[in-house]
């Protein structure tokens, strides 16, 4: 089957919003490169420690880590017609610890919007974590959700995202210099705008 | 008995069979009628349970034993030359040490056993994307997984005729020990050894054993990707078809998504979704300069706690018929199955997961 997205996931309590896409293929590994689930589920307003699984692979990937993020820069390269890469995260929560997002289903919505981004149909609004999608922009026809709870699931709170940076950078200690260039390049970007 | 003349295979098995030693030696064809005679022997033996075949309609039960219930992946071990290689995240031993230590437990681990011969595809047979491997076990259980989750039999070498290039798996279930309990892939050998386990992905060598572990170093070699990815079809209601796929580590919803069924106003307008795959991708750049994935299994293999008619409805509907059920309890009363948050109803007289009679009083 032809992809049009590849989207990575995780479990984040405050962190990550909804939905983002990746400004372009690089940033798009490091996006996967990053994912994370929180250890302990949260509970008010407390959030757990991150395990990191990166493109879901830490129990699975044959061979050094590092040399596959390298493999995913170089398949950049060989594909001409290239997928879109998004993250998502359906589990942000309230002061309760209540998840927000009602899931399952629902979660077409936001394929929706990640299908219009594949095929030039839809809008987004530039982030320092990459591109957001404008509230208006995910149908919540028929859900009982309001438009100022979608746009604090779309959120990007600086100084969690300044926090997430130091534990990106703490868990990338451990490839030390095999670790591309090209991954050490978006982290330090992506420190550098949530700087400006 | 054998189904092949294939030197490579021949010469491999023979090694394996001086190794093991088992009483005989056993070719999974692939044909129903063999398949249902081992459900039977397997039945015969208790290894597995037959479940009410009016509800649950070729539908078996088994329960493993209770240290083995899970990957181990303390004790999974990726064995290239170069402990370099193999990563911060990847267990490494030298090959050599490996082997040597894997040699002395399946030393004769299979006498007084039948070692089955399960050639396999992961991809459809005959498909360009398609890889084979063959899984020497000395479990029905396993065979019969495998023929759910795999293409298995024949075919597959019709279709691997004399060539050299397929995974070479070796599964013993030995004592089940614990301490003995190893699962390991050798990159550079393009073989897998997994001992002393009967249990879902250490020993179902196709899933994540080959179809990633090993499978990640061929798509390094010949520019693809494998990958713990779910693949799902969506349809518009203006009629175009789109795929994507998505990467979850466990306990984010990644099997919802893949089976996932738009909300009721969705349906109405058209929407459509189906599941193409709900764990792993091979992803290669096609002719059309777009990137195409495949789902390399046949069948599917779920976590059955919380899978109910609210969380996954298509998942429950796909259980119902041609499954085999590992750890869940036992209704007593109409031999179905039960597990944690399928519905509000559990079973007044079941057996729980090790056989143990249970009631929702004395749970």
């Amino acid at each position: 089957m032809p992809i049009s997205a590849i989207i990575f996931g995780g479990r984040r309590a405050k962190t990550a919003p909804l939905v983002y896409q990746s400004r372009d293929w690089n940033h798009g590994v490091f996006v996967g490169s990053i994912m994370g689930s929180e250890k302990t589920a949260a509970a008010e307003g407390q959030v757990g420690e991150t395990r990191r699984d990166p493109m879901a692979m830490i129990p699975f990937c044959g061979y050094h880590m590092a040399d596959y993020w390298q493999h995913w820069l170089d398949m950049g390269n060989i594909i001409p017609n290239q997928p879109k890469i998004f993250n998502v995260n359906w589990f942000r929560t309230d002061e309760n610890g209540n998840f927000i997002w009602p899931g399952f289903g629902e979660n077409l919505r936001v394929l929706e919007w990640i299908l219009k981004r594949c095929f030039d149909e839809a809008d987004a609004k530039e982030t320092e974590i990459g591109y957001l999608p404008k509230a208006e922009d995910i149908n919540l026809a028929g859900l009982d959700l309001d438009v100022e709870t979608l746009e604090g699931l779309l959120s990007v709170d600086r100084d969690l995202w300044k926090a997430e940076v130091e534990g990106i950078r703490d868990f990338y200690q451990q490839f030390g210099d095999k670790l591309p260039k090209e991954l050490a390049k978006e982290l330090a970007d992506l420190e550098a705008r949530l700087n400006a | 008995m054998e189904l092949t003349k294939n030197k490579a295979v021949l010469e491999w098995i023979d090694q394996q069979i001086k190794l093991t030693t088992p009483d005989q030696v056993v070719w999974i064809d692939g044909t129903e009628e063999q398949l249902e005679s081992l459900r039977e022997e397997a039945c015969a033996t208790g290894e597995i349970y037959k479940l009410n075949q009016e509800k649950l309609p070729g539908c078996y039960l088994h329960r493993s034993d209770p240290s083995d219930v899970a990957r181990v992946e303390g004790r999974t071990f990726i064995c290239c030359e170069k402990q370099e290689d193999a990563g911060p995240t990847n267990n490494w031993m030298a090959p050599a040490d490996m082997h040597a230590m894997l040699d002395e437990i399946c030393g004769g681990a299979m006498k007084g056993r039948t070692m089955y011969v399960i050639p396999y595809s992961m991809g459809p047979v005959g498909s360009p994307f398609a890889k084979y491997g063959i899984e020497l076990t000395d479990s029905i259980y396993v065979v019969l997984n495998m023929a759910i989750m795999t293409r298995v039999g024949k075919a597959i070498l019709d279709q691997l005729a004399d060539s050299p290039d397929f995974i070479k798996g070796l599964h013993c279930k030995a004592d089940l020990d614990p301490e003995k309990r190893y699962i390991v892939q050798f990159p550079e050998e393009n073989a897998i050894v997994s001992v002393n386990s009967g249990y879902g992905g250490n020993v179902l060598q196709g899933k994540k054993c080959f179809a990633l572990r090993i499978a990640s170093n061929l798509g390094r070699q010949e520019d693809w990707l494998a990958e713990h990815m779910l693949i799902l079809g969506i349809q518009n209601p203006q009629g175009e078809v789109r795929y994507v796929t998505g990467a979850f580590p466990s306990a984010c919803g990644k099997t919802n998504l893949a089976m996932l069924i738009p909300p009721e106003g969705y349906q109405k307008d058209g929407w459509k979704c189906w599941c193409v795959g709900d764990d792993i991708a091979w992803l290669r750049v096609g002719e059309d300069g777009r990137l195409w994935a495949v789902n390399p299994e046949k069948g599917f293999f779920g976590v059955a706690p919380g899978t109910n008619l609210n969380s996954n409805p298509n998942a429950l509907y796909t259980t119902q018929k041609g499954t085999i059920f590992t750890n869940v309890a036992l209704n007593l009363d109409d031999d179905t199955v039960w597990w944690e948050k399928l519905d509000k109803n559990p079973p007044k007289n079941a057996l729980d997961w090790k056989g143990n009679p249970w009631s929702p009083e004395t749970a």
